[in-house]
């Protein structure tokens, strides 16, 4: 097969053979003058600050929902109370930032018209309405609950109290919470861009650890700088933090599967360059390792230590999972523009995605003598007029 | 009834009728004047305004037994590729040679051995331009169908994919969901485009644009299955007459995203072409996805819970 010579200016890659494809390792890889396969997301910023920011709203709402029907009286009291305003706050966000990245934002009502399960942006449309829902009458709740505008013992507030249910709406939004943090990983896989369809069935859960990391930072950072200082008041804060040292651990362990599983050419985009150093160093090392290393001291040392090693994990945990989503995303729009990544996760064996020259032509039937020099269909319009 | 295209690249001449005639009848603006500078293709791929586009490739490293004398074809010798060896009456006019000599380079363009089929001795000798009009695929299985969030995109009566202009809001997942990089969302306009295989001439019993413009039959439309069996005619034609590499791809596919509507008669591997050897549906993905994070999430949500389970007896006990 031929190679085309490409620019020296336009490698952008060095090329490198996938050791997933050894028996094509010796033959030279042909693409059509280094031209895309498949077309880049043309998503905004918008996209990845709001995978960012649903994730926290999901994890958070996931955490609160816990604390809510699992917890103890502080964190019944404060985690949840800090759970829900700041899941609400983020709802409100999310939505903003999905409606201005399409390119008709005004037409964003037409999400609605169906329900699509082969469509995870569908689901997630769907699980984002529910889970603002659910935050929304939940955040109302707890106002009351709070005397904020509605004073707890008056009448419109003993209405409300009545009128949300606490425990079942608490359990829903936790769940749709982990449907938040979850189903935007699913989304990205279900791509034709290389680097999130080759192990893609570790995204969704990534994403969903990432989330209820990056929830329980962000509910540390709030009862840090809200919170009594109380021992219960720390010992509810040291739950979330387990929470994050469990999502921590689980998000290192997703993003080693990952990297095993995928072929090499396709996760070059995560290994080297810009966005690869951002990735390694920033999201993984800084976001994952490093936090879950500093709670493990913390936990060594006692509980003198820990605040200030906690604030400082928490913030590492938010910025790790922010250079998580960013890179990913920049990292999918790189991949999509090496056709020979596209080629990996497409490649075939002869005869394995349809006949060979050799079998069609065995199969062929005989060609007819004559054929007519204008469609039939074409001549029929003719007639008619 | 459905339509499609039969797309015979060994008829195409590069002409790129089918690209204006495209751009004529649906009304879409003129790319930028861009110089690719690499082929005759300007137009380089299909787009949200581009509908048709016609690729051309320039086989010129063809190796031919005339370059006995260089390195590449000592190697051909030495793999005993008998075949490369054979009675090609060519002239032996050595691109090559020339191109190493000129560059002061060797063996670093050499190829794979190959079996050359064409006649020698034509116009282009042992070389050879190959072009092809690409389209929409219009998939049995297709991507941007299965993603799209509106229901904007449908398969119409004819069973091709078609984007209802009129629902379409602009997210762009179908963008990334295609698995021949055909569909794009327009700048300007915010909404998703490709090929509706001309939904509205087909309406009034009209042949589409491009169908109608070729001048060489290189683009045939028709019903699908007489297009499969007239173009399954064509590959037996082509090897009786020597061309054993010809073979048809988008139809009796073992893909998951099926035969195609728009389905095309090749020479050489699709990556020639720009077209992915076995495309896959991104939609196979789904369910593993799903079930993948809702285990995640079930193992997630029980360790939260635990945890605060656990915590709160802790708490109990020190009271």
């Amino acid at each position: 097969m031929e190679t085309f010579d490409r620019p020296p200016n336009e490698v952008w890659l060095p090329p490198l053979r996938s050791p997933a494809r050894p028996a094509e390792r010796d033959e030279p890889s042909v693409t059509y003058y280094d031209q895309p396969m498949i077309k880049p997301p043309h998503w905004k910023w918008y996209i990845p600050a709001y995978f960012w920011l649903g994730g926290i709203a999901g994890g958070a709402a996931t955490i609160g929902a816990a604390a809510r029907l699992f917890g103890g009286p502080v964190a019944k009291r404060d985690t949840v109370r800090h759970a829900r305003y700041l899941s609400l706050a983020l709802a409100i966000i999310c939505p903003i930032f999905l409606i201005l990245d399409l390119g008709r934002p005004e037409r964003f009502f037409r999400m609605f018209r169906v329900v699509k399960v082969s469509s995870p942006l569908s689901i997630g449309t769907w699980i984002l309405s529910a889970f603002g829902l659910a935050s929304g009458a939940l955040a109302v709740r707890q106002a009351v609950e709070d005397s904020v505008v509605i004073p707890r013992e008056s009448g419109l507030g003993r209405l409300l109290r009545r009128l949300i249910p606490d425990a079942p709406l608490s359990a829903l939004q936790g769940i749709l919470g982990l449907g938040l943090g979850g189903y935007t990983g699913v989304l990205i896989a279900v791509t034709a861009i290389p680097l999130w369809a080759a192990g893609g069935i570790f995204l969704g859960p990534l994403f969903l650890a990432t989330a209820l990391a990056s929830g329980a930072a962000a509910l540390t950072l709030l009862s840090v700088a809200f919170g009594k200082r109380d021992p219960e008041s720390e010992r509810a804060r040291g739950t979330v933090e387990t929470v994050e040292a469990i999502s921590a651990a689980t998000q290192l362990a997703l993003v080693g599967a990952r990297d095993l599983t995928t072929p090499s050419r396709i996760n070059q985009p995560l290994r080297v360059g810009f966005w690869g150093r951002v990735f390694r160093i920033g999201a993984v090392g800084g976001g994952m390792a490093t936090p879950l290393t500093l709670r493990i001291v913390a936990r060594l040392l006692g509980p003198r230590a820990t605040k200030v090693i906690s604030v400082i994990a928490a913030v590492l945990t938010l910025l790790g999972a922010l250079a998580e989503r960013f890179t990913i995303v920049e990292a999918g729009k790189v991949s999509s523009r090496d056709p020979l990544a596209y080629q990996d996760l497409t490649a075939g064996a002869p005869g394995e995605a349809r006949p060979t020259a050799r079998e069609q032509a065995l199969h062929a039937p005989q060609a007819s003598a004559h054929r007519p020099r204008i469609a039939a269909s074409d001549t029929a319009f003719d007639s008619i007029r | 009834m459905t339509t499609g295209f039969f797309t015979d690249t060994t008829l195409c001449i590069g002409c790129k009728a089918c690209e204006v005639a495209c751009k004529q009848w649906n009304q879409l603006p003129g790319d930028d004047y861009t110089f690719t500078g690499a082929s005759y293709d300007n137009t380089k791929a299909l787009g949200a305004t581009t509908w048709r586009h016609v690729a051309f490739v320039e086989q010129f490293d063809r190796k031919t037994p005339q370059m006995g004398a260089t390195a590449i074809g000592e190697r051909m010798r030495a793999n005993g590729n008998a075949e490369t060896n054979g009675n090609h009456g060519a002239p032996p006019i050595d691109l090559m040679a020339i191109r190493n000599g000129a560059r002061g380079a060797d063996t670093s363009t050499a190829v794979a051995p190959r079996v050359v089929h064409e006649q020698s001795g034509g116009l282009l000798g042992d070389h050879r331009w190959l072009m092809m009009s690409d389209v929409c695929k219009h998939c049995q299985n297709a991507g941007c169908l299965e993603a799209c969030p509106t229901g904007a995109i449908i398969r119409n009566e004819f069973g091709d994919v078609y984007v209802q202009p009129d629902i379409c809001n602009g997210c762009g997942y179908c963008v990334i969901a295609c698995p021949f990089g055909v569909i794009n969302i327009h700048e300007e306009d915010g909404r998703a485009w490709k090929c509706t295989l001309c939904y509205d001439r087909q309406k009034v019993g009209m042949e589409p644009a491009c169908a109608k413009a070729c001048p060489t039959q290189s683009i045939q439309f028709g019903e699908i299955e007489e297009l499969r069996d007239r173009a399954r005619a064509r590959v037996g034609q082509l090897h009786t007459r020597g061309i054993t590499d010809a073979y048809l791809y988008g139809v009796d596919e073992h893909t998951s995203v099926g035969d195609l509507n728009a389905f095309f008669l090749l020479v050489d591997k699709p990556a020639v072409y720009n077209l992915p050897e076995q495309p896959r549906v991104p939609q196979a993905q789904v369910i593993p996805g799903y079930i993948a994070t809702a285990v995640t999430a079930v193992a997630l949500g029980v360790a939260t819970a635990a945890a605060f389970l656990l915590r709160a007896r802790v708490s109990d006990q020190n009271r």
